[in-house]
């Protein structure tokens, strides 16, 4: 997010594109709207940083409601095909009720992650760098947080259960008073910072 | 700069090497409505194949290959950004969606249909974010230019190609760098060309690359690093540019910082941009 920007001023599944998840299935992005989301790029034959990250997610899966959807964005359409994705979710576990894995063309991954601010860059055929990012996205798709590098997710955690109670308004994102609600969570979330250490949910 | 400040900040940056972006497929296939002001080969440089030194690489690659391209011979006009938003109202200012542009979107323009004065209308385009300019050049049949390409012709002076060894040159880039102003940017008809026959890289306005976002940090997928932004270690590095002695890199510095603080939403007052395109169109 920019400073000054809220990030409830534009909504993420405006790029209007459409991916492929797990099943194989046609996702605008549009029907990721509804439900907050934590969104993350990764590639799954990343070894290094990427099952940090998966296992970040999973521990956000742990400790928020089930409302709070969990989304892995592929850095690596040529190799993660639906099939790869479906694989990769069953060997870790990620439930299609929270999980969901994309795959989209070149254009429409340089698109996600330029407006997600993900550095990357594909050094050959078989390896990526990227940068480590984890954003938490409301029911319209309005950035309301980002944290960058790999970090223990408490913050994501506190956010993503203030969201998850928080009205879940229609989507695809209307430009209504997505301000306010981002100072309720806001509020909500540093109000919340001062609590004990989280439980699972 | 010296060889250990040098290694020092390629080993925070990994970067370049070895694969020029394959230009994204979405481009190819869109037309322009727009009408051509000029015939294409007065409009675009041919760039014959060739070789350039990135800023940041790897340790033991020291060039990257480019492959043969096109380039247009000067940024994107106010005049002609106006012609593809009457053309493509979506990207007007006031009508543009969110997501694609900040809210400081061509707002130096006297309205949403009015890009200025005569003279002004002869500027290069600026404060349009970089969807905008991919969509721009879309539009024209054409895409914008990879990182690479960008900075293969910007090594040209006006009579060598490859003026990167050119402490002189490079004196000259410091200078024009230094001597902007905000506000409008100068006009372009007094740019002269480089030795592509390409005028403007340097001396009016910073431009969009369609990879302008691929510089990644040692905190990526595959070393451990601080965890800190990105921003922070081209930051970094760009400062420590500063009070090295050996300074003829540091305008690339300079782009490499500036294309480190943008993000693709960003819709700053001296940022521009023109295309590229695999041939002449």
């Amino acid at each position: 997010m920019q400073p000054g920007e809220t990030g409830s001023e534009y909504s993420i599944y405006d790029l209007g594109s459409t991916w492929k998840d797990q099943a194989g299935v046609d996702r605008p992005l549009a029907t990721l709207a509804g439900s907050p989301r934590v969104i993350a790029m990764i590639y799954t034959h990343c070894s290094a940083t990427c099952p940090i990250t998966v296992a970040e997610m999973k521990r956000i899966e742990a400790l928020t409601p089930p409302t709070l959807g969990l989304v892995l964005v592929s850095l690596d359409g040529d190799r993660d095909t639906p099939d790869r994705l479906a694989q990769y979710a069953a060997e870790h576990r990620l439930t299609p009720d929270r999980w969901t894995l994309l795959r989209g063309s070149d254009a429409d991954v340089r698109d996600l992650a330029a407006v997600l601010d993900i550095r990357y860059r594909r050094l050959s055929a078989t390896e990526l760098a990227h940068q480590n990012v984890l954003t938490v996205l409301d029911a319209a798709g309005a950035v309301v947080h980002r944290q960058a590098g790999l970090a223990d997710a408490d913050d994501i955690v506190r956010i993503g259960r203030a969201l998850s109670v928080a009205p879940i308004r229609s989507a695809p994102a209307a430009p209504t008073p997505p301000v306010a609600l981002f100072g309720e969570v806001r509020s909500r979330f540093e109000w919340d910072r001062s609590g004990g250490p989280l439980k699972p949910f | 700069m010296n060889d250990a400040m040098r290694s020092f900040c390629a080993a925070l940056l990994l970067t370049t090497i070895g694969t020029t972006l394959a230009p994204a497929t979405a481009l190819a296939t869109v037309r322009a409505p727009l009408p051509a002001p000029r015939a294409a080969a007065t409009t675009m440089s041919r760039v014959p194949e060739g070789w350039y030194r990135p800023l940041y690489s790897v340790a033991g690659a020291r060039r990257v290959h480019v492959k043969a391209f096109a380039l247009d011979r000067i940024p994107v006009t106010r005049g002609a950004f106006l012609q593809f938003v009457q053309a493509h109202p979506q990207w007007a200012r006031g009508t543009v969606l969110r997501v694609f542009a900040q809210s400081r979107y061509l707002a130096d323009w006297p309205s949403a249909s009015s890009a200025g004065s005569a003279v002004d209308l002869e500027r290069p385009v600026t404060g349009v974010s970089w969807f905008a300019a991919k969509a721009y050049c879309a539009a024209v049949g054409k895409r914008l230019p990879t990182l690479d390409e960008w900075e293969l012709v910007a090594a040209a002076s006006e009579s060598r190609r490859d003026a990167s060894g050119d402490g002189a040159y490079r004196r000259r880039l410091l200078a024009l760098y230094a001597a902007r102003k905000p506000g409008a940017p100068p006009s372009i008809a007094n740019t002269p060309a480089n030795a592509y026959g390409v005028r403007g890289m340097h001396g009016l306005v910073w431009e969009w690359t369609l990879d302008f976002n691929s510089i990644v940090v040692a905190d990526d997928s595959r070393a451990s690093g601080s965890g800190q932004d990105a921003r922070d270690h081209h930051l970094f590095c760009a400062s420590a540019a500063i009070g090295a002695s050996d300074v003829t890199d540091f305008p690339a510095f300079a782009r490499y910082a500036v294309r480190a603080g943008l993000t693709a939403r960003s819709t700053i007052s001296g940022v521009g941009f023109r295309c590229a395109a695999d041939h002449p169109v």
